[in-house]
């Protein structure tokens, strides 16, 4: 599989503060890739880089295979949805997006299907014609989406894409970009984790400037020594559980779900399978009122673990 | 292309900003009223010579003795003094007071002009982020081109219909004058007047490529334009001698020094300071841009 993006130690000094520190990774084609970290870990900063906003101190940034971005080169093909970024208010929906469709290279009847696609698919066609500063929060964060989609574009990185969405809105947006799935390269940086985990194929951990660990979504959650059990009472001794199944250590952890009081982990090592574990430990535990069986963790739980 | 696509977005855009169009409106309104008021003040005049030559006066229109008074050699030889320079005296000797007067206050009120449509145009962009979805698509130098183009089109667009204005008000309150061929006049030095405007054009936004803020880039850019008029002044005063007198050269930087040309009648001259002053706003412009393509679009 070819890299859409390929950065190599990338460095962005501001003062003394590196906000990026031999930022290095590898975005395949076709996949949506998730960056997760902590306020200030360099995810933005990356994407401005990658884009051409924020000019390196060192490093290479490899677009397409083309090089670092060059809007002659790249235009239409790489977007980007900036966080933070105001359209220019005095724009109207439908005309800004025709206008930079246009700058892109599209046809006058290419920019103007496109911008029409885009405004029915994120429920703008009522604003269609409205001035950007006539509307919300949330709309002119749709209408920033919708820029970011015009043409076909083979790349796409999205800086927050769902904040400041009702759930409606988040929703459809979801639904779109995976509808993108296997056809457009995306990379989307979110601190919701839900959003990251039913979005992307990819996650990168980003922690002071750099990525500290990039793995397939499916690596990073479907842990094989591992089973959650999710309990409406807990499950009072742990000691007798375990003598059931040589092997498996468990533990105790609080739900947060109010239909469940308790949350019994097993962890077991190589020689056990999931199924094993479950034809020793589930009879034991329906007393106890199994509400899920859930093998693996959560990109959550592999994130605070890792 | 994608310049000119550029442009035309700018054009739109300041169009629609109510900042760029109550600067033209002003600019509009100041034209308006001040060749009103030259008018009223040439009136007056002429109802003092008239008084004064016991000739007799026309109620309620100006022109008439201003026309024949251009005839007169005694005031030709007053007006030549103070123009100082001999061929721009001899290329509006003749002119029609009317015409040099909507001269006069087009180039008056130009450079300022220029400065404040364009001073904010870069920086507010750049601060609100809107710079990223142009820059996505088109190259910097695309963009502070297409920025330059658009505002140029625009001062072109405020230029024409202020000496529109300007004619129907002339219309109105002259006589003894061609007035269907004031119009063409006007025109022209509006035309002239925009090349100048480019020059000031160019320093203003090249400033404003500096900036994230519009009130720093509107406060350099008028501190700028101040001593854009100054320098050449303090030059012709102090620059003299063998060795100082060759910093003269340096006022051909400044548009007020170029721009005296614009004043002529003939081809060539005027030619000659409209290439310069355009090249001088390229100049300013490229200064500006220089530093833009070295920084952060944060």
């Amino acid at each position: 599989m070819n890299d859409a993006i390929a950065t190599r130690g990338l460095v962005k000094r501001y003062g003394r503060h590196r906000a990026l520190d031999g930022f290095t990774l590898a975005v395949p084609s076709g996949s949506i890739t998730g960056l997760v970290g902590r306020n200030g870990a360099g995810k933005t900063t990356w994407m401005m880089t990658v884009a051409g906003f924020v000019l390196p101190d060192a490093g290479e940034v490899n677009v397409l295979g083309s090089g670092p971005f060059d809007a002659r080169r790249h235009g239409g093909r790489f977007s980007i949805l900036p966080q933070d970024s105001e359209l220019p208010n005095e724009g109207r929906v439908r005309g800004l997006l025709v206008h930079y469709g246009r700058l892109q290279g599209l046809s006058a009847q290419a920019a103007a299907e496109s911008a029409d696609r885009l405004v029915e698919i994120l429920n703008l066609k009522d604003k269609a014609h409205a001035p950007v500063r006539a509307l919300s929060h949330g709309m002119r964060k749709r209408v920033m989406v919708a820029q970011a989609f015009l043409g076909a574009p083979e790349v796409v990185m999205l800086d927050e894409p769902l904040s400041g969405l009702d759930p409606e809105e988040a929703e459809r947006l979801r639904t779109f970009l995976l509808s993108l799935r296997g056809k457009t390269t995306l990379v989307v940086s979110s601190h919701q984790l839900d959003d990251i985990e039913k979005l992307c194929s990819h996650v990168a951990f980003v922690a002071d400037g750099k990525v500290e660990r990039m793995e397939t979504l499916r690596a990073l959650t479907s842990d094989a020594g591992r089973v959650v059990y999710s309990l409406k009472n807990p499950p009072g001794d742990l000691a007798a559980l375990e003598s059931a199944c040589p092997g498996v250590k468990l533990s105790v952890g609080q739900s947060t779900n109010q239909t469940m009081s308790a949350m019994v982990v097993a962890e077991f090592g190589e020689g056990l399978s999931v199924e094993a574990v479950n034809a020793a430990l589930l009879p034991r535990l329906v007393g106890f009122g199994v509400v899920s069986v859930t093998p693996g963790r959560s990109l959550e739980e592999a994130y605070l673990g890792k | 292309m994608r310049v000119f696509r550029a442009a035309l977005f700018e054009l739109a855009g300041a169009i629609r900003t109510r900042r760029a169009l109550v600067l033209v409106a002003l600019y509009l309104a100041a034209s308006l009223l001040g060749m009103n008021g030259a008018i009223s003040a040439l009136g007056r005049m002429e109802d003092q010579l008239a008084e004064v030559l016991q000739v007799e006066r026309v109620e309620g229109r100006s022109g008439v003795v201003s026309a024949a008074l251009w005839k007169s050699r005694p005031f030709q030889r007053l007006v030549r003094s103070a123009v100082g320079d001999s061929l721009v005296y001899d290329d509006i000797v003749g002119k029609h007071p009317a015409e040099l007067l909507y001269a006069w206050i087009v180039f008056l009120f130009v450079p300022l002009l220029a400065v404040l449509v364009a001073s904010r145009r870069a920086a507010e962009e750049i601060r609100s982020g809107a710079a990223k979805y142009m820059l996505l698509r088109v190259t910097r130098l695309e963009w502070t081109l297409g920025k330059y183009l658009g505002l140029a089109l625009l001062m072109m667009l405020g230029l024409l219909v202020g000496a529109l204005a300007a004619w129907l008000v002339a219309a109105f309150r002259l006589s003894g004058a061609d007035i269907p061929a004031l119009l063409p006049a006007m025109v022209l030095w509006s035309v002239k007047a925009w090349f100048l405007s480019l020059a000031w054009l160019g320093l203003a936004l090249g400033v404003s490529h500096l900036f994230k803020s519009g009130a720093k880039a509107d406060a350099l850019s008028i501190v700028l334009m101040i001593a854009w008029f100054a320098v050449p002044a303090l030059l012709n005063a102090y620059a003299t001698g063998p060795v100082w007198g060759k910093l003269l050269v340096l006022r051909r930087l400044f548009p007020p020094s170029v721009d005296d040309a614009l004043w002529r009648a003939s081809f060539l001259p005027v030619a000659a300071s409209a290439a310069w002053l355009a090249m001088l706003g390229l100049l300013y412009l490229s200064v500006g841009h220089a530093v833009f393509a070295r920084r952060d679009v944060r």
